[in-house]
C-alpha cells in the first residue's frame, strides 16, 4: 500500500514512517495539511495517517476534503489525536476518518490498524471492479435486448424507442421523415419448400443487403418474422420511395432461388412507404406513419408483389 | 520522587529502538529532531508569554507535549499539558514559572537521552 503520513512533529512522523516501511509499504511523509492535500490529489494514496492538529489545514478538514474527492479509489483514513477528548474523535470519525489512534503512537497499534486498512481498501477495490463489470454488462445486455440475434439488425423494441425519440424531435423541430416496411414475398412458401434453416439464411442475406444499402442517418430494423422497417430521417416521401425501390432491385438482384415465387423465381420484397413533412395535415406521430406504411404494404402485396407502394394518396385522402 | 523515573520512560525508548536497524541512525535522527523541535517550542512559548498570545502559547505547548510523549518524556509531556490548558483558558501568565521548569526538564530529558544513546 501507499501510505501518506501527515504530521508537523518530525519525531512522531519518523516513528510512523519507520513502522510503515518496516511492514513493506511505501511511505510518503509530509509536515502539514496543505502538503498532504497536494499529495492526495497528485497520487493514489491507499492510507492516510494524519495528525489532528496541524497548522493551516487540520486533520478533520483533510478528512472532509478526501471524502469529497470525486474518485473511484478509496483512501482509508486514520486520524491521530492527542490524549484529550472523545469529542475530537467523534468529530474526526464524522468528518470521514475510518479509525483513530492516540499519541504517543505505539508501533504495534499502527501495525494492527494497517492490517485493517489493507483489508478495507482491497474490498473497496473489489467493489469498484464489480461495479465496472456490472456497468459493462448492463450496456451489453441493453444492446443485446435491442438487437435481433438472427440478422444483427436492431429489433422491434429498438424501433419503438427510436420512433418515440423521432416523435419528440419532430414536435420540437418539424422535419420530413419517411418509414418503409419491407416484407419478403411468399416467405411461408419458401420456408415450406426449402426448410427453415434456408429460410433463416435468406433472412440474413436480405438483412445484410438492407444494412449495406441504407444511409448513416437511416436505420433498419427487423420488425417481425420476415418484415423489415427502415426509417428515413430528413427525407421526403419521394426520396424514400426512390431508396426503397433501389433496395427492392438489390434484393431481386441477389437472385436467391425461390421455387414458390409466383413472380420471377427469385426472392423479392414488397414495400409500403409512408412519410410526413412540415405542412402535412395528418398526424406527425411516427407510429401513425408506420401504420400507414403497413397499409401501403398490403396494397403492394395485393397489386402483385415485388413493388413499392406509397401511402401518400391514402393519407391525403383522409 | 517519581518525577525522576518519568523523565524518560525506558519502555517507550526500547520500543523506538526496536524500529532501528541496529546502527543507531534512526534513533539518532529522532533524538536530533526532537531536540531541535523542543528548543523551538520552548522559545515559542517564552515569546508567546511575552506577547501575551494565548493561542500561540497553546499551540507550542501542544506541539512539545506530543513530541515529548513520543520519546517517552512523561514528566515533560505532563507539564506541557498543564501549560496547554492554561493557554486554552487564556490565563498564560499563571504559567510563567512553569515555562522555566519545562526548560529545566527538557535539559534532563536530553541528558537522559544522551545516556541511553551511549548504550545503543
Amino acid at each position: 500500500m501507499r501510505v501518506l503520513v501527515a504530521d508537523d512533529d518530525t519525531s512522531c512522523r519518523l516513528v510512523v514512517q519507520a513502522v510503515v516501511e518496516r511492514l513493506g509499504h511505501v511511505c510518503v511523509a509530509v509536515d502539514d495539511g496543505e502538503r498532504a492535500w497536494e499529495a492526495l490529489q497528485a497520487q493514489e494514496i491507499d492510507v492516510l495517517i494524519t495528525d489532528w492538529m496541524m497548522p493551516g489545514l487540520d486533520g478533520p478538514e483533510l478528512c472532509r476534503r478526501v471524502r469529497g474527492l470525486d474518485t473511484h479509489d478509496y483512501t482509508y483514513i486514520i486520524l491521530v489525536t492527542s490524549l484529550s477528548g472523545s469529542d475530537d474523535v467523534m468529530e474526526g470519525m464524522q468528518a470521514g476518518a475510518d479509525d483513530y489512534l492516540t499519541k504517543p503512537l505505539n508501533p504495534f497499534d499502527v501495525q494492527t490498524r494497517l492490517i485493517a486498512a489493507a483489508r478495507v481498501t482491497s474490498l473497496h477495490q473489489q467493489i469498484i471492479e464489480f461495479r465496472l463489470e456490472l456497468e459493462r454488462l448492463n450496456v451489453e445486455f441493453a444492446r443485446q435486448a435491442r438487437t435481433d440475434p438472427l440478422t444483427q439488425l436492431a429489433n422491434r423494441l429498438r424501433l419503438h424507442e427510436d420512433l418515440d425519440v423521432l416523435r419528440q424531435s419532430t414536435r420540437r423541430t418539424p422535419r420530413p421523415y419517411a418509414i418503409a416496411i419491407c416484407d419478403l414475398d411468399h416467405f411461408k412458401a419458401y420456408n415450406d419448400t426449402v426448410g427453415h434453416l434456408e429460410g433463416d439464411e435468406a433472412l440474413r442475406r436480405v438483412a445484410s443487403a438492407i444494412a449495406s444499402d441504407y444511409r448513416g442517418s437511416d436505420r433498419a430494423y427487423r420488425y417481425g418474422g420476415e418484415e423489415f422497417v427502415i426509417v428515413f430521417e430528413d427525407e421526403t416521401l419521394a426520396g424514400a420511395v426512390t431508396a426503397a425501390d433501389r433496395l427492392r432491385g438489390c434484393i431481386e438482384a441477389l437472385a436467391i432461388p425461390h421455387p414458390g415465387a409466383t413472380t420471377s423465381g427469385v426472392m423479392t420484397i414488397s414495400v409500403g412507404v409512408a412519410g410526413w413533412e412540415p405542412g402535412d395535415a395528418c398526424d406527425p406521430d411516427p407510429e401513425v406513419i408506420l401504420e400507414q406504411a403497413d397499409v401501403a404494404l398490403y396494397e403492394a402485396k395485393a397489386r402483385g408483389r415485388n413493388r413499392v407502394v406509397t401511402a401518400a394518396l391514402a393519407a391525403t385522402a383522409r | 520522587m517519581g518525577s525522576a523515573d518519568q523523565t524518560l520512560d525506558p519502555g517507550r525508548f526500547e520500543m523506538l529502538r526496536e524500529l532501528d536497524d541496529g546502527d543507531g541512525e534512526f534513533i539518532g535522527t529522532i533524538v536530533r529532531e526532537f531536540e531541535a523541535d523542543a528548543r523551538r517550542q520552548v522559545a515559542a512559548m517564552a515569546q508567546a508569554l511575552a506577547a501575551d498570545d494565548a493561542p500561540a502559547f497553546e499551540r507550542a505547548a501542544h506541539a512539545l507535549k506530543g513530541a515529548a510523549a513520543n520519546l517517552g518524556a512523561e514528566s515533560l509531556a505532563e507539564m506541557c499539558e498543564r501549560l496547554q490548558t492554561l493557554g486554552r483558558a487564556g490565563t498564560i501568565d499563571a504559567g510563567a514559572g512553569l515555562v522555566g521548569e519545562v526548560d529545566t526538564e527538557l535539559g534532563r530529558v536530553l541528558d537522559a537521552l544522551r545516556q541511553v544513546m551511549a548504550g545503543v
